[in-house]
C-alpha cells in the first residue's frame, strides 16, 4: 500500500496537477462552458445585433428566424440580444456575491477556528441563526423590505451564503491548526495573522476554492429564482430569470422564449459545477495514511 | 521438502498507475514459496513492494490502480489470479487469511466485535448462529483474551490496541486458513504487546499447521519469528534463504547495508554506516561537563476529562506525577516508555505547550515557553509530512523562526547555509516539502530548528516515522550536530537501540511515573525495575548478529 | 451520558431559535417602510396612520416592542396577517398541508433516488453508470426549478397530456372532508379512490421537478460518503475473509456512509419548504408557498416574519432529532469518545 502513497504524493507535484486538469474530460467541459459564459459576459453585449431594451411593437413575439435568430419577445424586443446582455449580469451576481461572502467568510471562519474560545462559539452559534432561517424567504422578505431591485437581491443572497462560507473555512481552519508545523509557528512566538496568512488560508484555499467555484453555480440559479418571482431584476433589464418569467405565458406558442434563457442558466451552472468538481478531484485528491 | 509448496509465487511482475495510463512496474520478477506449516519473512524497506506481492495472494492488491502484468500466483496448486470472484471469495478466509497493521482503523467502528466476529465466522463454515456465537467464544479464548464477555460486547474504540490486534487475528482464524499473511501486525503496538501478539501468531500457526507469510521492515522480529526470509528492493528479491544464514552472513551488499546500519553492533555514538556516509570512523570522545539546562520539581500534569454543568472539573487523569530531574548542557537526556506513559506530555511541557499542573519547570533558567520564543529551545517532531507547511517552499520553512523574530534580509542566503549543514544541499530552495523524501523532510525540520542556534533541542521520535538506512543517516547528523555545537538533546523514544546509542543518561516512564533515572550504559545493562527489565526482554533482537 | 448530551443540544435550539427571533424582528423593523403606513393604505390621513401606530405599539421604544414581540410568540401569536387580516398562525395552518404534502412527496422521490444512484455511482466507480450518474446528478443540482417545471408542463401536460397542469385535485369531484389536509391521506381514510386518484396525478409533477433536483444533491453526497467509507481499512478485513462484495457494501459500508447524509436530510427538507415557493407559484399549488410570495410582495411582515419562524422552528426540531439519532447510530457518539 505503500506504494501507492508514494505515487500519489509525487502526482501532487504542480505539472502533474495541471496534467490531471487537462486529463479530466468533465473538468475540461467545465472550463469551456465557464469560458463561454465569461466571453459572452464581455464582448456579448459588443457584438449583440440588436439594443436589448429597443421596443418594436411590430415584430411582436416572432419566432426565431435570419433576422432574429431566437425570435422576439412581447414588446418586440430581439431575445438573442437579451440572453447576450443578461450573461453579464448573471455571472457578475455570481462572481460578486461569491467573492464577497468567499473573502469575508474565509477571514471570519479562520480567525474562529484559529482562536477557538467564547468567541468561536458565538460566531458559530450565529452561523446556527442564519442557517436555520430559510434562505430563499429572506432573501424575498429582504429585497421587498428594501425594494426588489438587483442590488439588494444581491446584498440579500451574499447574507444568505457567507455562513457557508465561515463554517467551511472554520472547519479548514481546526484541522490545520491541528497540524505540527502551526504548534511549531506558535513555539517561535508567530502572531495570529502570521499563522492565518501564511498556516491556515494557503492551506484551507483548495477546498475554499472549490467551494466557491460550486457557490458560483448556485447563487446564479439563487438569484435566477429571485428575479423570476420579480424581486430581483427589474424590467426593463434583460435578466435571465426575469425572461423566462415573462416568457412563461408564451410557453406554448413561442417555447424558444422561456427555455433559451433557462438554458443559458443551465449551461452557466453546469459550467461552474463541473469546474468545481474537477478542481476538488485535483486539488484534494484522497487522503493519505499518515506516516507509519 | 519434497511436496509441493502451499504458494507459489512465480515471477510475478506487476505494475502501479498515477492515472493518465502511466503505469510503472513495481515488482518485478519475484518468485516467492512458502511451505505448510512454515514460517516466512518477506524483508524490505517502504516502497520495495513486498506489501503488494504477498496481497496478490488473495488478490488483494488496491483495485483499479494496480494491475498483475506477468507471471504467477498458485495457492495450494491453484492459480489465484484467473479465480473467478465466488472462487476467491471461498479462498479468502477459508485458505488464507490476512492480518494487517492498522489495529485502529482494521475493525468496523460502528459494530460490536461479536457481530464481526460472528459474520468471519459464518462467511466461512456452515454453522448456525447459537454455534457461530460458541465458535467465537473458542477464538476469543485460542487468542488469549481473558475477559470474552467483555470483549464480545465491546465495540473497537473501546480496546486497546493490542486487544484490536487480538481480535483480528481470531477473525483470521476463524475458518482456520492453511496460510495467515501478517502484514507488519506489530508495527503500530508498543514493545512489550507486540512479543506478546508475535508468541501468539507463532503459537497459533503451530497449533493448527498454518503457514504463514510475515511482512515486516524490522529484521530483529523476522529473525526471532520466522524460520526462512525473503529480502525485497525496489521491486525484486535480493535474497533469500534461512534467517540464521541470511542474517549471519549476507550475501547481497544490500542485506549487509540493512543489517550493518542498525545502531545495535556498533559502539555507542559511532556514525553508522548508510548510503552516502564515510565507513565507520568512531566515535570522539563525547564528555559531559556542563550545567543543568532543564530543571523539574515535582511536575504533575492532569487533564480534565469531566466537567459539571458550571464547567469546574470533577475528574481528571494525571499524566505526570510528580517528575523530577535535571538535565545538563551537551548531553542526551532519553525518556523512555510506552504509548500512554506520559513521555509525550512531559515533553510538552518542557516546550511551555502544556503547562503543569502543579511543580516548577525551568529552562536555560527562564520559563519554557520564554526559551522557546527566544529560539533557545527547539522541537523535532515525529512526522516531518505534519511539522512543514506543504504549502510553503524550502527556504521560508527553514527560515520562518527568523522571520518571526523579525529578521528580514538574506533569508535564502541563510536558509541555503542551514540546509548545507543538515546534509541537504543542491538546489532545493524553491521546491515545496512534499517533493521530498521522509528523510529529506526530517533534515529540513532540523534545519529550521537550527536556524536561531539554539542551546536544547527537544527530539519526539525522530526517526520512528523513517526506514532503518534512513533513520541511521538522521542519527549520524544529530550526533555530528552535537559534537560540532554542544548541543544539548531531550529525546523521546520506544526504540531501545536507538535510545542506547545515542543518550548518556535516560528516564524510563510509566503511566505517568518516572521509574527509573540515571545513566544509559549501567541502566540499560543493570535495569532495577521489573518494567525496565521487562521492556528490554521484549525488544527483539536480532539472532546471531 | 445520553440525557446530558439531549439537554445541551436542547439548550443550543433555544438559543438558536431566540437567535432566528432576534433576527426576524430587528430585519423587518429597520426597512425603510413604515408598517401603519402599509396598513392604512396609501391615501389614509396622517391621523389615522398615527392611531394604527398606537394600536400595534409601534409608538413605544424598539426594545419594548421586541419583548412584547416575544411575549406573543410565547403565547403561540404570531400576529396578524396585514394582506388577510386573519391570525399568521391560522393562515399558515391553512395552506400547510399542501406544503408539507408536496415536500414530503417530493422528499421521498430525492431520498430513494439518491441513495439508488449514489450507491450505483459508488460501486461502479470509473465505470459508464459512474459517468452517468454523475453527469445527472450535476445537471439536476444546476437546473433552475422554475424552468424545469416549465419543461415539464410543457412535454407532459402540453405535448403528451399525462397529467393535470395545476391545482392539487380535480375541482369538479365532490370536496374531500378535511381531515389532515393531506389530500392522499384524507382520501383513503374517506375511502374515495376517486379523489386519491386525482390528487396523485396532480402531485406527481410538482413533486418530481421539486424532488429530482434535491436528488441530484443526495446522489452526490452518498457517492462521495459511500467512497470514502468503502476505502476505509475495515472493508479491506472483510473482503480479506471473502464476505460478499453486497455484504460488504450493504452490511459495512452503506451504514456507516449514510451518517453524513442523514444531516443533510434536516437542512434539506427546511430548504424544499421554501424551495416549494417557486414550484408553487408554477403549478398554482396552494401552499404556503402562494401565501409568501404574496406576503413578500404586498410587504405583509407579520406574515413573513411568521413563516420565517416556523420554518426556523421546523429545521431546528430536525436539527434535533438527528443529532439525538446519531447518539443510538454512532456508538462512539454516545459515549462521548469523540465529539
Amino acid at each position: 500500500m505503500r506504494i501507492v502513497t508514494g505515487l500519489r504524493r509525487r502526482s501532487r507535484s504542480l505539472g502533474l496537477i495541471f496534467d490531471e486538469l487537462a486529463g479530466s474530460p468533465l473538468m475540461r467541459l467545465g472550463a469551456v462552458l465557464v469560458a463561454t459564459a465569461i466571453i459572452a459576459a464581455l464582448v456579448g453585449p459588443l457584438v449583440a445585433p440588436y439594443d436589448p431594451t429597443a421596443i418594436d411593437l411590430d415584430v411582436r413575439l416572432q419566432a426565431p428566424s435570419m433576422a432574429h435568430w431566437l425570435g422576439t419577445d412581447e414588446l418586440g424586443r430581439d431575445l438573442l440580444s437579451r440572453l447576450l446582455h443578461g450573461a453579464r449580469i448573471s455571472l457578475a451576481i455570481g462572481v460578486s456575491i461569491v467573492a464577497l461572502s468567499a473573502s469575508v467568510g474565509t477571514l471570519i471562519g479562520a480567525y474562529a477556528g484559529l482562536k477557538g474560545g467564547w468567541l468561536d462559539a458565538a460566531i458559530m452559534r450565529a452561523t446556527d441563526v442564519v442557517l436555520s432561517l430559510p434562505g430563499l424567504v429572506m432573501a424575498m422578505a429582504f429585497t421587498a423590505a428594501l425594494g426588489p431591485s438587483l442590488f439588494n437581491a444581491t446584498l440579500a443572497l451574499a447574507f444568505v451564503a457567507t455562513p457557508g462560507m465561515v463554517r467551511l473555512a472554520r472547519g479548514q481552519a481546526l484541522t490545520v491548526r491541528s497540524e505540527a508545523y502551526v504548534e511549531a509557528s506558535q513555539l517561535y512566538g508567530a502572531p495570529s495573522r502570521h499563522i492565518l496568512l501564511r498556516h491556515i488560508i494557503p492551506n484551507a484555499a483548495p477546498a475554499l476554492i472549490v467551494q466557491a467555484t460550486l457557490s458560483v453555480g448556485a447563487i446564479i440559479l439563487a438569484a435566477a429564482a429571485l428575479s423570476f418571482l420579480g424581486l430581483g431584476a427589474q424590467p426593463p433589464t434583460a435578466e435571465w430569470g426575469a425572461m423566462v418569467a415573462n416568457g412563461r405565458n408564451y410557453l406554448t406558442i413561442h417555447p424558444a422564449y422561456p427555455i433559451a434563457p433557462g438554458l443559458a442558466i443551465l449551461v452557466t451552472a453546469t459550467g461552474f459545477n463541473l469546474l468545481g468538481d474537477g478542481l476538488n478531484d485535483a486539488l484534494n485528491p484522497r487522503r493519505e495514511g499518515r506516516a507509519k | 521438502m519434497t511436496e509441493a509448496p502451499l504458494v507459489q509465487i512465480d515471477e510475478l511482475e506487476l505494475s502501479f498507475t498515477s492515472g493518465r495510463g502511466r503505469w510503472s512496474p513495481v515488482v518485478k520478477g519475484v518468485s516467492i514459496a512458502v511451505h505448510a506449516g512454515e514460517i516466512v519473512g518477506l524483508v524490505g524497506e517502504s516502497g520495495s513492494g513486498k506489501s503488494v506481492t504477498a496481497m496478490s495472494i488473495p488478490q488483494l492488491q488496491p483495485r483499479g490502480i494496480s494491475q498483475i502484468t506477468g507471471g504467477r500466483v498458485a495457492l495450494a496448486g491453484r492459480c489465484t489470479s484467473q479465480m473467478s470472484p465466488s472462487q476467491l471469495r471461498s479462498v479468502r478466509g477459508g485458505d488464507v487469511s490476512v492480518v494487517f497493521q492498522e489495529p485502529m482503523t482494521s475493525l468496523n467502528p460502528t459494530r460490536r466485535i461479536q457481530a464481526q466476529l460472528i459474520e468471519a465466522i459464518a462467511a466461512n463454515t456452515a454453522l448456525d448462529k447459537a454455534q457461530a456465537k460458541a465458535r467465537a467464544k473458542t477464538l476469543l479464548l485460542d487468542v488469549r483474551i481473558r475477559d470474552r464477555e467483555r470483549v464480545l460486547r465491546a465495540y473497537p474504540f473501546e480496546l486497546s490496541g493490542g486487544m484490536r490486534q487480538r481480535v483480528m487475528l481470531a477473525i483470521a482464524f476463524a475458518a482456520d486458513p492453511k496460510l495467515l499473511i501478517a502484514d507488519e501486525p506489530t508495527t503500530a503496538l508498543d514493545v512489550t504487546v507486540q512479543a506478546e501478539v508475535l508468541a501468539l501468531i507463532r503459537d497459533l500457526a503451530l497449533a493448527r499447521g498454518a503457514a504463514v507469510l510475515f511482512i515486516s521492515h524490522d529484521l530483529a522480529v523476522v529473525s526471532q519469528l520466522c524460520d526462512r526470509v525473503y529480502v525485497m528492493r525496489q521491486g525484486e528479491i535480493v535474497e533469500a534463504g534461512q534467517v540464521t544464514h541470511v542474517l549471519t552472513s549476507p550475501s547481497h551488499s544490500y542485506t549487509r547495508g540493512l543489517l550493518d546500519c542498525l545502531p545495535e553492533g556498533h559502539e555507542k555514538r559511532a556514525r553508522l554506516p548508510a548510503p552516502g556516509v564515510a565507513p565507520c570512523t568512531g566515535s570522539e570522545q563525547h564528555v559531559v561537563a556542563g550545567g543543568q539546562v532543564i530543571a523539574l520539581e515535582e511536575v504533575s500534569v492532569a487533564f480534565t476529562t469531566k466537567r459539571d454543568w458550571r464547567g469546574r472539573a470533577t475528574e481528571a487523569v494525571q499524566a505526570v506525577k510528580s517528575a523530577s530531574f535535571n538535565v545538563r548542557r551537551g548531553e542526551t537526556f532519553s525518556l523512555i516508555g510506552e504509548s500512554g506513559s506520559g513521555k509525550t506530555t512531559l515533553a510538552r511541557t518542557i516546550m511551555g505547550l502544556q503547562p503543569p499542573s502543579s511543580g516548577a519547570v525551568t529552562v536555560l533558567g527562564r520559563a519554557p515557553l520564554e526559551a522557546a520564543r527566544s529560539g533557545r529551545l527547539q522541537m523535532i517532531y515525529q512526522d516531518p509530512r505534519s511539522s512543514l507547511n506543504p504549502r510553503m517552499p524550502v527556504w521560508q520553512i527553514v527560515t520562518e523562526p527568523l522571520k518571526i523574530a523579525g529578521f528580514r534580509s538574506d533569508r535564502r542566503e541563510k536558509a541555503k547555509d542551514l540546509l548545507d549543514r543538515s546534509g541537504l544541499a543542491g538546489d532545493v530552495l524553491e521546491k515545496g516539502p512534499r517533493e521530498f523524501s521522509g528523510g529529506e523532510r526530517q533534515r529540513i525540520a532540523i534545519a529550521r530548528a537550527l536556524s536561531t542556534d539554539p542551546e536544547i533541542l527537544v527530539l519526539d521520535e525522530p526517526t520512528s516515522a523513517l526506514d532503518a538506512s534512513v533513520q541511521a543517516q538522521i542519527l549520524n547528523l544529530l550526533l555530528d550536530l552535537q559534537d560540532a555545537r554542544g548541543l544539548t538533546y531531550f529525546l523521546i523514544s520506544h526504540d531501545m537501540s536507538v535510545v542506547a546509542h545515542m543518550s548518556d543518561r535516560i528516564a524510563v516512564m510509566r503511566t505517568g511515573e518516572i521509574v527509573e533515572l540515571g545513566f544509559a550504559a549501567d541502566k540499560l545493562q543493570n535495569p532495577q525495575t521489573e518494567y525496565l527489565q521487562s521492556l528490554l526482554k521484549a525488544t527483539p533482537r536480532l539472532i546471531g548478529a | 451520558m445520553i440525557l446530558k448530551l439531549v439537554a445541551r443540544r436542547l439548550a443550543m435550539l433555544v438559543f438558536v431559535l431566540f437567535g432566528v427571533v432576534v433576527l426576524t424582528f430587528f430585519i423587518s423593523r429597520l426597512i425603510p417602510t413604515d408598517p401603519a403606513r402599509l396598513i392604512a393604505g396609501d391615501f389614509a390621513s396622517e391621523e389615522v396612520v398615527e392611531q394604527i401606530r398606537v394600536e400595534l405599539g409601534f409608538d413605544r421604544s424598539l426594545f419594548e416592542q421586541f419583548w412584547i414581540h416575544v411575549g406573543n410568540l410565547l403565547q403561540g401569536d404570531l400576529g396578524t396577517s396585514i394582506t388577510t387580516g386573519q391570525p399568521v398562525l391560522q393562515d399558515l395552518a391553512t395552506y400547510a398541508p399542501a406544503t408539507v404534502e408536496l415536500a414530503v412527496a417530493a422528499m421521498m422521490i430525492a431520498v430513494i433516488g439518491g441513495i439508488l444512484l449514489g450507491v450505483l455511482s459508488a460501486v461502479y466507480k470509473d465505470g459508464w453508470i459512474d459517468n452517468l450518474v454523475r453527469v445527472v446528478a450535476l445537471t439536476g443540482v444546476s437546473t433552475p426549478s422554475f424552468w424545469l417545471a416549465l419543461l415539464f408542463l410543457l412535454l407532459f401536460y402540453g405535448t403528451l397530456g399525462w397529467f393535470p397542469a395545476g391545482g392539487r385535485i380535480d375541482p369538479t369531484l365532490a370536496p374531500l372532508d378535511r381531515i389532515s389536509g393531506l389530500y392522499l391521506v384524507d382520501s383513503i381514510v374517506a375511502l374515495r379512490p376517486d379523489a386519491f386518484l386525482s390528487a396523485l396525478t396532480h402531485l406527481v409533477l410538482p413533486a418530481s421537478c421539486l424532488g429530482l433536483i434535491t436528488m441530484g444533491v443526495f446522489a452526490r453526497l452518498i457517492r462521495a460518503s459511500l467512497l470514502e467509507e468503502l476505502g476505509r481499512a475495515y472493508i479491506r478485513t472483510f473482503r480479506s475473509i471473502g464476505l460478499a462484495e453486497h455484504r460488504v457494501v450493504f452490511g459495512h459500508a452503506l451504514p456507516n456512509a449514510l451518517t453524513p447524509f442523514v444531516t443533510q436530510l434536516g437542512l434539506s427538507f427546511a430548504a424544499m419548504l421554501t424551495g416549494a415557493v417557486v414550484t408553487e407559484a408554477i403549478f398554482g399549488w396552494p401552499g404556503m408557498g402562494g401565501y409568501i410570495l404574496q406576503a413578500t410582495q404586498s410587504l405583509d411582515f407579520p406574515a413573513i416574519i411568521g413563516f420565517t419562524i416556523i420554518v426556523g422552528v421546523i429545521y431546528a426540531v430536525l436539527n434535533l432529532v438527528i443529532n439525538i439519532a446519531y447518539l443510538f447510530l454512532d456508538p462512539r457518539l454516545r459515549s462521548g469518545a469523540v465529539k
